[in-house]
């Protein structure tokens, strides 16, 4: 596939002050790059810089092998788009006037709209399933519907390349979703999406290419699935507890460290939400006895240090078992998360009768 | 919808500049003024329609549009509802250039041309608008933006009143009732430069009008669709400046008219389409200015109040409603 953005030891940043130097990077149409990296990074910074909102401090951004500075203000915006986060404070606009804005490059010095231009128009307004509210004012939408016709008006402009900074920010769940599968729609239709994104697990939904920031340098650049290896996240965005697990998905709040108090007999999914409340109250636990392969198991690592496990597929053996009784010993209360014991399940029900000897208090 | 607005707008506009031909401080009779309009009448009110009342309610007309239309293209370029040339402190810069050039000008014995006073004038709204731009480059709010315009104009008016004061001449009388803002002494040679002014100014504008519905989205989304920020900027200064500059030049300072007629057309016409608004703002700072202006010459006739008391009273409740609707 023949480049069509790159960037050659580009260095941004506003006014004297650099923020990121050393940006090589090279954008085909029709994937998706996305920029990930800690609050005040730069993401913002390189997005302008490479959409021709803010000058370049030294280095290139050539578009089609042309030096971006050279390209005429109403040429570059055929060929780039930029979503802004900027508020749109014009009373008296209707959303349908807004992304017919998006002919501006297109028509000529009155800005008389052809029957084309309308129907482009249109045809934006549908591909945002905005096509409903075209007519309302645009003050009185919801964040999430400003957002779609903020994006209305990008597609309508008929760019190569559509950068957004943070589409997703401040969004509900549907919109977020929603404006994902939009852009990625327009990625597979052959224009170059570059964004900066917050959300870590939606990233990995959309994204072909990862672009880290951090720390005044480029920290990674290639393929989305490589920072979904071991604590690369959490290293870019110096968490040190807790933190974003990248096998689950999600984030977790911090450990607790301390010598566990209650014990929790989980399994099967069952013991998530008990988990989860115990962590959130910052109470220590314990948990067991789970197979490696229980998704009970892979969240409580994230919560606490001590689970007892058993290799996928085996019955516990007398060293797990011990060790669940240690740690049963040093608590003083005992949850049990299963309504009932199954055959394969013994082993826990005995820790039950454990703990009914020890005068534990069970729930 | 749109055009009866601006059937309604035409008709008001000559209904009221029926009235202020027949209405004065002199009674005339709608039966003579339509024998002094078709070129017959007596000799003195003739005089009195021909040379004072047509050019004064002419320039009032012609006058109230282009502060209007100043004020809009003020509000766009701040992005900013409640800016115009007089809360900026733009009319005020040009009133104490005005005061220091005839004064200047009077006292070495030159006659004073109105090309001279627009100059002058435009010069003087330049300087203000300057300081204005200094300080939006440094906050860019809303209040503080009018706050340090409204504290430009003080300055520029306290200046000008002690030019006033210490010039031992005539024709100071003159410029005393000029200063507080006055159609009056209108003549047609004035209308005659206003309007060739005012329809340069129209025209540039209607031609800007594609890239003010850019502008009007913001900066960042204006530059995302291909507009050359600074180019237009400076295109906008020049024309907001030259249109108040000349209403300064010839009728002074006059209040609120830039800020409350583009709000009411904004809302008449319910769109922010700049087309529909340049040519708004025109017919209905026309109307705004020609019904001060009446009320202004006629209630405690045959004394006069100045134009600014009358806007003032019409046009500040405005400010105060627009404000409100932002708060909520």
């Amino acid at each position: 596939m023949k480049v069509y953005l790159e960037t050659k030891d580009l260095s941004v940043g506003y006014g004297r002050s650099t923020i990121i130097r050393h940006i090589d990077i090279q954008v085909v149409k029709g994937e998706v790059i996305t920029l990930i990296g800690p609050n005040g990074a730069g993401k913002s910074t390189i997005l302008k810089t490479i959409s021709g909102q803010l000058k370049k401090q030294s280095g290139e951004v050539f578009v089609e092998s042309e030096a971006i500075h050279q390209i005429s203000s109403m040429a570059l915006a055929k060929k780039i788009a930029f979503v802004s986060t900027e508020k749109i404070h014009q009373d008296m606009i209707t959303c349908e006037e807004i992304v017919r804005l998006g002919r501006y490059p297109h028509t000529g010095s009155f800005g008389i709209l052809t029957g084309e231009d309308i129907k482009k128009a249109e045809h934006a307004l549908k591909l945002v399933n905005a096509y409903d509210i075209r007519d309302k004012d645009y003050r009185k939408i919801s964040d999430g519907q400003k957002q779609k016709i903020r994006i209305a008006m990008a597609i309508c402009q008929e760019p190569d390349i559509i950068v957004l900074d943070e589409p997703t920010s401040f969004l509900d769940i549907r919109h977020k979703t929603e404006i994902l599968e939009i852009l990625r729609g327009m990625a597979d239709r052959g224009t170059a999406v570059i964004m900066s994104l917050h959300e870590l697990e939606l990233v990995r939904l959309v994204a072909d290419k990862i672009l880290c920031v951090d720390d005044g340098k480029v920290m990674y650049y290639g393929e989305c699935e490589a920072i979904y290896k071991d604590d690369f996240i959490n290293r870019l965005f110096h968490v040190e507890n807790g933190g974003y697990a990248p096998k689950l998905g999600t984030v977790f709040m911090k450990k607790c460290e301390t010598a566990p108090k209650v014990f929790v007999i989980g399994g099967n999914g069952a013991g998530i939400p008990v988990y989860m409340r115990l962590n959130k109250q910052k109470i220590p636990f314990a948990t067991g006895i789970l197979q490696e392969n229980d998704c009970d198991a892979c969240f409580a690592r994230e919560m606490t240090k001590y689970v007892v496990c058993t290799p996928p597929f085996e019955n516990a053996s007398d060293v797990e078992k011990e060790e669940a009784l240690k740690l049963l010993d040093s608590c003083d209360k005992l949850i049990v998360a299963q309504q009932h014991f199954g055959t394969a399940n013994r082993i826990n029900e005995s820790l039950l009768r454990e703990a009914e000897k020890r005068k534990m208090e069970i729930i | 919808m749109k055009k009866r607005w601006y059937v309604m707008l035409t008709v008001l506009l000559a209904i009221l500049l029926f009235f202020n031909l027949y209405m004065g401080s002199v009674p005339i009779s709608i039966k003579e003024l339509y024998r002094i309009l078709t070129g017959q009448g007596e000799e003195l009110h003739g005089q009195i329609v021909w040379n004072i009342r047509l050019p004064r309610a002419l320039g009032a007309m012609l006058l109230g549009g282009a502060l209007s239309l100043s004020g809009y293209l003020l509000q766009t370029f701040f992005s900013n509802p409640i800016a115009g040339p007089f809360v900026l402190g733009i009319s005020h810069g040009a009133k104490l250039m005005v005061a220091l050039t005839m004064i200047i000008l009077i006292n070495q014995g030159i006659a004073v041309n109105s090309l001279t006073l627009i100059s002058a004038a435009f010069a003087g709204s330049m300087i203000a608008m300057l300081f204005i731009l200094l300080v939006s480059g440094k906050v860019n709010r809303m209040s503080v933006l009018v706050i340090c315009g409204v504290m430009i104009g003080y300055i520029c008016s306290a200046i000008t009143d002690f030019i006033v004061t210490f010039a031992n001449d005539s024709n100071i009388v003159n410029l005393h009732s000029w200063s507080l803002g006055s159609f009056s002494g209108m003549t047609m040679e004035n209308v005659r430069i206003i309007t060739a002014i005012v329809v340069v100014c129209t025209v540039t504008a209607l031609f800007l009008s594609k890239q003010i519905s850019a502008y009007q989205l913001g900066e960042t989304h204006a530059k995302s669709l291909g507009l050359n920020i600074h180019l237009f900027r400076f295109f906008l200064i020049l024309l907001s400046g030259v249109l108040s500059a000349t209403v300064t030049a010839f009728a002074g300072p006059v209040s609120f008219v830039g800020i409350a007629v583009p709000h009411i057309i904004r809302n008449l016409f319910k769109t922010s389409k700049p087309a529909v608004m340049i040519t708004g703002c025109l017919l209905g700072g026309g109307v705004f200015c020609l019904f001060c202006d009446l009320i202004a010459r006629t209630v405690f006739a045959p004394s006069e109040l100045s134009i600014s008391s009358i806007t003032a009273i019409f046009g500040a409740p405005v400010v105060i409603i627009i404000m409100m609707k932002r708060r909520s």
